[in-house]
């Protein structure tokens, strides 16, 4: 069996590719996103579909109504295909994955940003036109955290990249330099 | 106290001009594994292979496996701190270790760190570990010798500096002491030494270390030790690491011995963090480039050329057989790699010819360029008369039998594995090794009784020593042969005032 991530990119990548070509690309992705949350509220629906001492009846009976939902016929079928796999535990991880192709395609990047105090909407909508600039994107959309640990500055964490400016790691950089 | 805060502060200050106030942009990857000395990271999408990466506790790790949706890191350190969900920051850089003369004299880890208790070592040099070995037009063919100061292996397998030669024997026979001898035996002859211990007891490396300091070798040497207990990622780089370090002086144009004590834990190591990170085992479970890991590192060993300062290193690298198997895969591959092999005989140890050096199977391929002209002159016909006895040995039995001529070879043959003896931590300059052994090839041993030969040996050193000094001086000035009358007159000389002791001459009366 595949591991959760090749499996879930495979099948991220093969949705993105069909709505793409239908043209159903934002429609899908608002569609995926709500289905991602209804399982991020039942926690254990997952992990219950893909259990395979579960009746595979009943696995039919909670899942239709999903089913029946749904507008593109793709994610339908996507969801169908899962549940016959018994791979329902990758679906956020496909979401996931979707997520991030859509946002290159558009140029949106996602960031984490933290500060020691909340951040007014002026630096923030400052920041994110800097910011779009040295990532190269259209969009940047923020999801602010505070933390008095930092001591001051900001941190912006996106994908896989850290741009740190906070006191804090200043502070460790010159003990570092003293204690060399 | 003496120290003012005025300095202090002023000290302060100084290094603090160096701080650049800047952003960090940094890569970083989560870990999704970790266990066995291996971890197992998301993102770090750019990392290198071999790139060192800085886990959240400041342990470094160096990536190894680029995969498609994650990279395998070995943890070069405690890796019992790292937690699922940690952060690891790509540095940038190749793994490096110190190096520098500050180094020689001490004991040190597999990250150039002391640990020997003797301070920090302050050099502000470091070099890759993982470098190219020298190209085609960088070399020159070896031609100088590195006497080890056995006989056994100054005569039947001479070492040339720059050359590889193997060490290959059973667990127990001697190779270390091989090495060791060849260390003490480097003092006053302007070369650096590297002794690097893979996977050796911590107990047998401190011995290793009195014993070197106590004949004074430790003045030129460098002991890297990863222990046993280290984590199998170290004991991988060890011999990289003394390689760098050897390199150092190499290119300043300095000779550089370095033993590498042995290369079958280093494969043990590499077939482990290879496993543990899914690679696919291959013959003897060892991974499909464990070829390339040792020759790569043998490579690195080289004569350089005279316009790169004419510099050299010489590996001796060590590998242990089980029950005398040199067709298992790590032995083969090693003798396949290497410039030729010293092959000691367990049976051989064990009935006392100690070292236990296989004249039949042990050579060496670009040593004989490298012998004085006087050592060749007296030690060709050796491996012959070594031949010829082994073969006729088990005829030894019917004694008085024997023809002359056949008994004459039995003789000489007993006497030449007799001279060969060497007892351990005593290697011989080059001029007294010729000197002996030309006493053996020219007949005049044959008269002496083999009980007797140690005795004449030393005896014969001690009258040279102080009446010919000048025959020795000769030998090792123009490397040739002294006059053949001259040394015949001195030998003779020195016969007349050898007793013979008194058993074996009552064991002639008898015949």
């Amino acid at each position: 069996m595949l591991d959760k991530i090749t499996f879930a990119k495979r099948y991220s990548k093969a949705l993105f590719e069909v709505l793409k070509a239908d043209g159903q690309l934002d429609s899908g992705y608002a569609e995926l996103k709500q289905i991602e949350q209804i399982f991020n509220d039942n926690a254990n629906l997952s992990q219950v579909l893909a259990d395979v001492s579960f009746p595979e009846s009943k696995k039919q009976e909670l899942i239709k109504p999903l089913i029946d939902n749904a507008d593109s016929k793709y994610i339908k079928n996507l969801l169908k295909v899962l549940v016959g796999a018994g791979r329902v535990d990758a679906l956020q991880a496909i979401v996931e994955h979707f997520e991030a192709l859509y946002d290159e395609e558009n140029k949106i990047v996602h960031a984490n940003v933290i500060s020691a105090v909340p951040l007014t909407d002026d630096q923030k909508n400052n920041l994110s036109q800097t910011f779009a600039k040295r990532v190269n994107a259209d969009r940047v959309i923020f999801n602010c955290k505070v933390d008095q640990s930092i001591i001051g500055g900001l941190v912006v964490k996106s994908s896989n990249v850290i741009f740190d400016g906070s006191v804090k790691t200043k502070i460790s950089n010159i003990k570092k330099l003293l204690l060399n | 106290m003496s120290i003012k805060a005025e300095e202090i502060s002023a000290l302060i200050k100084q290094q603090l001009a160096g701080y650049k106030d800047e952003l960090s942009v940094e890569e970083t990857g989560t870990v999704t594994y970790v266990g066995d000395g291996v971890a197992r990271a998301h993102g770090l999408d750019n990392a290198l292979s071999g790139e060192l990466l800085e886990f959240d506790n400041g342990v470094f790790g160096m990536a190894q496996n680029l995969e498609s949706n994650d990279v395998g890191i070995v943890v070069l350190g405690d890796f019992d701190g790292i937690r699922e969900g940690d952060t690891v920051k790509r540095t940038g850089k190749i793994m490096e270790v110190p190096v520098g003369d500050a180094m020689v004299g001490r004991t040190i880890n597999a990250l150039g760190q002391p640990i020997d208790g003797k301070g920090d070592i302050s050099t502000s040099n470091t070099q890759p570990i993982e470098k190219k070995a020298p190209g085609i037009m960088d070399r020159q063919s070896v031609s100088e010798p590195l006497q080890t100061g056995i006989k056994a292996i100054d005569s039947l397998v001479p070492i040339g500096r720059g050359q590889r030669e193997l060490i290959i024997g059973d667990r127990k026979t001697g190779k270390t002491s091989i090495a060791v001898d060849t260390i003490l035996n480097q003092k006053d002859q302007d070369m650096i030494c590297i002794y690097v211990a893979i996977g050796q007891k911590d107990s047998t490396v401190r011995s290793q270390v009195s014993t070197l300091e106590k004949y004074g070798a430790m003045d030129y040497t460098i002991v890297l030790s990863a222990g046993p207990a280290e984590p199998a990622p170290l004991l991988y780089i060890a011999p990289y690491a003394g390689a760098a370090m050897g390199e150092y002086f190499m290119n300043k144009g300095k000779h550089v011995l370095i033993v590498y004590d042995d290369l079958t834990k280093q494969a043990n190591a590499y077939r482990e963090l290879s496993l543990i990170l899914r690679r696919p085992p291959g013959r003897e479970a060892y991974p499909g480039d464990i070829f390339y890991t040792h020759s790569r590192l043998l490579e690195r060993a080289a004569k350089l050329s005279d316009k790169l300062g004419g510099g050299s290193m010489t590996a001796l690298p060590i590998v242990e057989t089980q029950a005398g198997d040199v067709s298992a895969y790590i032995p083969t591959n090693v003798i396949s790699i290497t410039d030729g092999q010293i092959f000691l005989n367990s049976d051989m140890f064990y009935s006392g010819t100690r070292p236990a050096v296989d004249a039949g199977t042990s050579v060496s391929r670009v040593g004989g360029d490298a012998q004085i002209k006087a050592m060749k002159q007296v030690a060709g016909t050796l491996r012959l008369d070594l031949a010829s006895y082994h073969e006729l040995e088990a005829f030894a039995q019917f004694g008085s039998d024997l023809d002359e001529a056949t008994q004459a070879k039995l003789n000489r043959g007993a006497r030449t594995v007799e001279v060969l003896k060497q007892p351990l931590h005593s290697p011989l300059p080059v001029e007294k090794q010729v000197l002996i052994l030309y006493c053996l090839t020219h007949g005049y041993l044959d008269k002496v009784s083999i009980d007797d030969i140690a005795r004449y040996q030393s005896e014969l050193f001690a009258f040279f020593d102080g009446s010919h000094r000048d025959l020795l001086d000769q030998i090792v000035n123009t490397g040739k042969l002294p006059d053949i009358d001259k040394m015949d007159e001195a030998v003779h000389a020195f016969e007349q005032t050898f007793q013979p002791s008194k058993s074996t001459e009552k064991e002639q009366k008898n015949n």
